[in-house]
């Protein structure tokens, strides 16, 4: 466009190039546009899978009616039992089961009464398991039986029907004494078209049993089944007798007689009967409570055979003044709710508490219930989760889920006398009942149940731990267990990796690629770019592979060499550097730069060697077990007969994080009595000595240090602060004492040393201190050694990485224009200055998009991190432990979850997550970068 | 079977391992020998069980012997695969090493009104395997629960009363396989009484992984099904009561001796109100044959009693001729 002014007529631009030039504009527009789409479409795809997750569920009525009982003298019932779809549900009464219809032309029909009671005995006292399907009963000769009841139904086809039948209507159901089949108490009903089904009411009970000697009529029981099929039974009597009892029932799988062992305790109620019994699914717990709330804890563990089962706890669960208004287990048997009359009480386990009863372990309330209008009158457990209907003495229906604390949904029911409420067992139909017999049913809508912001993102109180935490254990084998959604395991799992990924790859990234761009003949580097590209062509199942199989057995066998490496390798690098200096000028600026590629190599491989000779040595000085210590671990101690010689720390017991100080006094504990080594005398001495001998015990050994085997903090603080001090004096003489030194090369040798020397002084004063304080490390960054640890996939997960980085940087630090580098080299700085100094800040946001371009691939890294480690969703710093990150979780578990489940919504969820922090970290950086760019375009 | 699997297996019958007590349990002479029918046509697709993996592939090799223009696709990932597959209609057959959870069950019947078909079509002792060279012979289960299980603490095998001084100090390294198998679910049922895994567990995706890795390190221990034994593991006794210890064996899983034996499920989605077709009905039947039988031992599960076949086949309505 230079042609101006003479020419007559400018060449016109034709009109091929402009259309190409629309051409390309539209594409690249649309292109970037459709980017941009995809980009937010997945985003929205992913807020779209997970929304449910949150919603809240929907209830609504769907029928009402009352009982047409037999007789107007009988007396209310006590419990309902649903069928799966709402078709019909058991009346219990002590008397009988009455099987009323709920729904069709005559909801509240009754087809028949299954009687309870048998051979002259009647029934005390019975008890249901959460959700039904099994009841046990007591009877007034002191006899227990337990067994199973519900509907059985079955899909037929409609010839299989008597003839009134066939001609249903969708939706209608028919007793089946009114379609002519008088022998069956059932019904058909027509849920689909082309669907008929008939089902009947089942009862199947044992024969009835004593438990224990007392024929006293049974005032209380209790009966549970855990996923073992172990049974579990406590009853208390009138003779103010109680008695607990395990049932063993095996049944060979080749056939034949199941096999029944019962064993039968005492319970040991102290002449007070109780009002009503609780024995835990796990039977490790019988609870008796009275009306005032107030309870017994009975601790089945470590009881003999032939002594009755102590009382370990006592304590109230309600306030003061309140009365029990009601109660009842959870699915699972582990969770009792608990109502009071005041609007008090909540969901109440057993849990692991140093302060609580005798036997270590303590009720606790763990989670609220929701706050209605009124006290809760009844409880309906669900039968597949912890979902539960609460029905309060004001008529307010609620059903929650009690895990994850998220109310489902209220309403009201209308009822003037509310008195039981049940769930269907699949959780989709809400039964309310009042004492008069008139009913409600409520179609539900749960949605997902589990799931909420605080189970999904914070502490939770599960059954059986002592403390609320974040847990992640997404699946069990059956409905009983508690769901445990929590991503924050993931979250920490996956910054994790990515942190300690990082650490390693970027120095090592960004150094190679300032190597090879500033210090390396070109025609090297065009060997060398391409090689270490290659590396990135390495499919990281592959380095997965490798990591596990090869390099973790490798590194768990070396490992004090490995960590010697890290302190080595480097000290090396700086040795050969100052060597190199000492040669003349005259010879090294002759030779070529792949003849000092050779050098490194050789100087790395001299590192090595020395890595693997220091590092047996190293373990021997600071890793040494002291002749205590493997006394202890041969078993020869002795109790320590005066305890107020052992340190304060000691004097209430020993907490976990304690145990690890008690290892260099040379003393241990075992159930809260403590144990001095002690030198072995006469035969034992030998039997001592030659375990030592053959476990290795008295010799050096990092991995049995970091277990907690022996040893103080000191050599960890020592080792981790070494670096940093030494590094530190080094810098420190440099800047302030180098005039000292001269230009001698000697001297600045010396020099070196002398401050590194200091710098390790330095630390072994500072790990002294910190240990004197009581801290260890082996509690934060480092622990108890895993073979499929973190270090280990750092390690392959930064070799994944490293090709990135480095041909990304490579690339920044070439394109710096060469007048900079030859100004700062032509007033006067050496080329080391010119690459740090000049070089790196000019590239500075390219290496930066380097590095985080890294990091986006290592956030989202799948295969390494599932194949080389034991995919252990742990929360902790230990860098010799393992983890779970989120992509890896989605890969492991995506082929399990049923679509649209909560769990499948849950893996969305994961990369909902996973999206959001690769988005937050690409937009950081690429805010970085452009701050970094505006800086270096200034120059 | 492909040459793979022929390697696999042969390196598993080398090592001697258990073969000579699964072996040693004979098929039940009253289960039928296999006769091919007429129009046997389409194609076999299973999807579920990896511990059942081998399995089906065996048997579908078994089947391709009689209708060599019958497709088969087996497809292992995991117990808790076969469900979603049944529903979703991807799959013809579902085998589980574990029976259907309620929310499971719920889904199929809400898709087609009537619940999934049950079929037990070989037996299976999970063991607990350690490293070869470890002291330990046998194990209870309420110590196996302490090991497993997060109630309990963090062990070392003095716990488990191993003397054996190298042992004796060094923390117990925890394998399982990961939770979508069936496996996972029967072990935490029957072992840790239902309770959940310590964290510290590394989950492997499948049943050999669970044995290359206890046989790759010292002091680990975990669990799988008795089919994938190699000469680097041992599989412990395991007692009920701390008292009598019983081997994994065909015999003892039969008699429920041992305690950690199960079921290996096949389900299927059989609606009641219409015959099987053909190429379902004669699969099962193969299956529940002498020929069919034969495979289970083959891969180191123990074979069904007569019985117990005979009643497989009444519940989908097929007269079982024997």
């Amino acid at each position: 466009m230079t042609e101006t002014g003479s020419t007559p007529a400018r060449r016109r631009t034709t009109a091929s190039v402009h259309l190409w030039d629309r051409t390309a504009e539209l594409v690249i527009t649309a292109g970037g546009l459709t980017v941009l789409g995809a980009v937010l479409a997945i985003c929205v795809y992913l807020f779209y899978e997970v929304a449910p997750l949150f919603s809240q569920g929907e209830i609504e009525e769907t029928g009402r009616g009352a009982v047409v009982t037999d007789s107007a003298a009988s007396a209310p019932a006590e419990g309902l039992i649903t069928d799966e779809f709402g078709e019909a549900a058991f009346w219990m009464r002590p008397s009988g089961a009455v099987v009323t219809l709920l729904i069709g032309n005559e909801p509240g029909r009754v087809l028949t009464t299954l009687p309870l009671a048998a051979n002259g005995k009647s029934v005390t006292v019975w008890s249901m398991r959460p959700g039904g399907q099994e009841i046990a009963l007591g009877f007034d000769d002191g006899t227990v039986t337990y067994g199973a009841i519900g509907f059985d139904w079955r899909v037929v086809s409609p010839d299989q029907l008597p003839e009134a039948a066939r001609s249903l209507e969708v939706g209608q159901i028919m007793t089946l004494a009114d379609a002519g089949d008088d022998r069956s108490p059932g019904w058909v009903s027509r849920p689909r078209e082309d669907l008929f089904r008939v089902s009947e009411p089942e009862l199947e009970l044992r024969r009835p049993f004593r438990v224990g000697r007392s024929e006293s009529p049974v005032v209380a029981l209790d009966y549970q089944v855990n996923a073992a099929g172990r049974r579990v039974l406590a009853v208390a009597r009138e003779d103010r007798t109680g008695a607990f009892a395990q049932i063993r029932e095996s049944r060979p799988l080749g056939g034949g007689a199941p096999r029944v062992r019962t064993t039968v305790w005492d319970l040991d109620l102290g002449g007070v009967t109780p009002d009503s019994l609780f024995v835990s699914a796990d039977g490790a717990d019988v609870l008796a409570l009275d009306g005032d709330g107030a309870v017994r804890r009975f601790g089945t563990g470590g009881v003999a055979r032939d002594e009755a089962i102590p009382v370990v706890e006592q304590r109230s669960l309600l306030r003061e003044g309140e009365e029990l208004t009601s109660m009842g287990w959870l699915l699972g048997a582990q969770t009792l709710l608990v109502a009071g009359s005041d609007g008090g009480g909540g969901a109440w386990f057993v849990a692991p508490e140093r302060a609580g009863g005798t036997d270590g372990r303590a009720l606790v309330r763990a989670h609220p219930l929701p706050v209605g209008d009124g006290a809760y009158v009844a409880f309906g457990p669900a039968a597949s989760d912890r979902l539960v209907a609460g029905l309060t003495d004001a008529g307010a229906l609620l059903v929650w889920h009690q895990t994850s604390d998220k109310l489902i949904a209220s309403t009201q029911t209308g009822a003037s006398d509310p008195a039981l409420v049940a769930l269907s067992p699949r959780g989709d139909l809400v039964l309310g009942a009042s004492s008069d017999g008139g009913f409600s049913l409520f179609g539900l809508e749960a949605g997902h149940t589990e799931a909420s912001f605080k189970s999904v993102f914070a502490k939770v109180h599960y059954e059986n731990t002592p403390a609320p935490a974040w847990v992640y254990q997404s699946s069990a084998g059956s409905d009983a267990a508690e769901p445990k959604l929590s991503l924050t395991p993931l979250i920490w799992g996956t910054l994790k990796a990515t942190l300690f990924a990082m650490l390693f790859a970027v120095p090592v990234a960004v150094l190679a690629a300032l190597y090879s761009s500033e210090f390396m003949s070109p025609e090297l580097h065009k060997v060398v770019k391409p090689a270490l590209e290659l590396m990135a062509s390495l499919p990281s199942v592959v380095l997965g592979f490798v990591a596990a199989f090869v390099v973790a057995p490798i590194a768990a066998e070396h490992l004090s060499e490995l960590i010697a490496g890290a302190f080595v390798l480097p000290v090396v690098a700086v040795i050969g550097a100052t060597a190199w200096q000492a040669i003349p000028g005259r010879i090294t600026r002759r030779v070529g730069s792949g003849f000092r590629l050779v050098i490194i190599g050789i100087a790395m491989a001299v590192g090595i060697a020395a890595s693997l000779v220091i590092g047996p040595i190293g373990e021997a000085v600071l890793f040494t077990p002291t002749r205590e210590a493997a006394l202890v671990g041969a078993g020869s101690v002795e109790p320590v007969a005066d305890a107020s010689g052992l340190p304060a720390f000691t004097q209430d017991g020993v907490a976990e994080e304690e145990r690890l100080r008690l290892a260099p006094l040379g003393l241990t504990e075992i159930d809260g009595l403590f144990y001095r080594a002690v030198e072995p005398t006469g035969e034992a001495a030998a039997e001592v000595e030659s375990a030592i001998e053959a476990g290795g015990l008295a010799e050096p050994s990092m991995r049995r240090w970091l277990d907690g085997a022996f040893g103080s903090a000191t050599p960890g603080w020592f080792l981790l602060l070494l670096a940093p001090t030494a590094v530190l004096a080094v810098i420190m003489a440099k800047r302030y004492a180098s005039r000292m030194a001269g230009d001698s090369l000697v001297a600045d040798a010396l020099l070196t040393l002398g401050a590194a020397i200091g710098g390790a002084g330095v630390a072994f004063a500072g790990a002294w201190v910190l240990t004197s304080m009581g801290l260890d490390p082996r509690l934060s960054i480092i622990g108890p050694f895993d073979q499929r640890n973190t270090l280990v996939v750092a390690i392959i997960m930064g070799f994944a990485v490293i090709p990135i980085i480095y041909t990304i940087s490579d690339d920044a630090m070439r394109s710096v224009p060469e007048s900079l580098r030859s100004a700062s080299l032509g007033a006067g700085a050496t080329p080391w200055q010119t690459a740090v100094r000049v070089v790196l800040p000019v590239a500075g946001s390219g290496v930066f998009s380097a590095c985080m371009i890294g990091l986006g691939r290592a956030v989202g890294e799948t295969m390494i991190v599932l194949m080389a480690t034991g995919n252990t969703p742990e929360m902790e710093l230990n860098i010799f432990s393992g983890f779970r990150t989120l992509a890896a979780n989605i890969a492991v578990e995506l082929p399990e979850a049923p679509k649209g489940g909560t769990h499948y919504r849950i893996l969305f969820l994961c990369g909902l997550v996973l999206f959001t922090m690769t988005f937050v970290i690409n937009t950081t950086a690429e805010a970085v970068r452009q701050r970094f760019r505006k800086r270096s375009a200034a120059l | 079977m492909n040459p793979l699997m022929r390697l696999c297996l042969g390196v598993v019958l080398a090592g001697g391992f258990m073969t000579g007590d699964a072996r040693a349990q004979s098929l039940d002479p009253d289960l039928p020998v296999y006769e091919a029918a007429a129009g046997v046509d389409g194609t076999i697709k299973s999807i579920g069980s990896d511990t059942m993996n081998n399995l089906m592939t065996g048997w579908g090799d078994d089947f391709r012997a009689f209708y060599p223009a019958v497709k088969v696709e087996v497809e292992g990932k995991g117990s808790s695969t076969a469900p979603p597959a049944l529903i979703q209609n991807q799959a013809n057959f579902g085998p589980m090493s574990r029976p259907m959870k309620g929310k499971e069950i719920d889904a199929f019947q809400k898709q087609f009104g009537y619940e999934p078909t049950l079929l037990s079509t070989g037996i299976d002792a999970l063991a607990v395997f350690v490293h070869k060279d470890c002291p330990l012979d046998e194990i209870s289960l309420d110590d196996l629960e302490q090991v497993f299980s997060v109630n309990g603490p963090d062990m070392t095998w003095a716990d488990l009363g191993v003397s054996d001084p190298a042992w004796r100090n060094e923390p117990i390294s925890l394998y399982g396989r990961n939770s979508a198998s069936g496996t996972y679910g029967f072990f935490k049922d029957n072992a840790l009484a239902g309770s959940d895994f310590k964290s510290s567990v590394k989950e492997q995706a499948g049943s050999g992984g669970v044995i290359q890795a206890v046989g790759n390190e010292r002091f680990a221990m975990g669990y799988s099904g008795i089919g994938y034994a190699t000469a680097n593991v041992k599989a412990l006794r395991v007692s009920l009561d701390g008292i009598d210890a019983f081997e994994p064996t065909a015999e003892n899983s039969l008699s429920g001796d041992y305690p950690l034996a199960r079921f290996l499920f096949v389900y299927i989605n059989k609606d009641p109100r219409q015959a099987l077709d053909p190429l379902r009905e004669q699969f099962i039947r193969l299956i529940f044959s002498r020929r069919g039988q034969d495979t289970v031992l083959k891969f180191n599960y123990i074979p069904v009693p007569a019985d117990i076949a005979r009643e497989q086949l009444e519940k989908l309505g097929l007269e079982p001729g024997f």
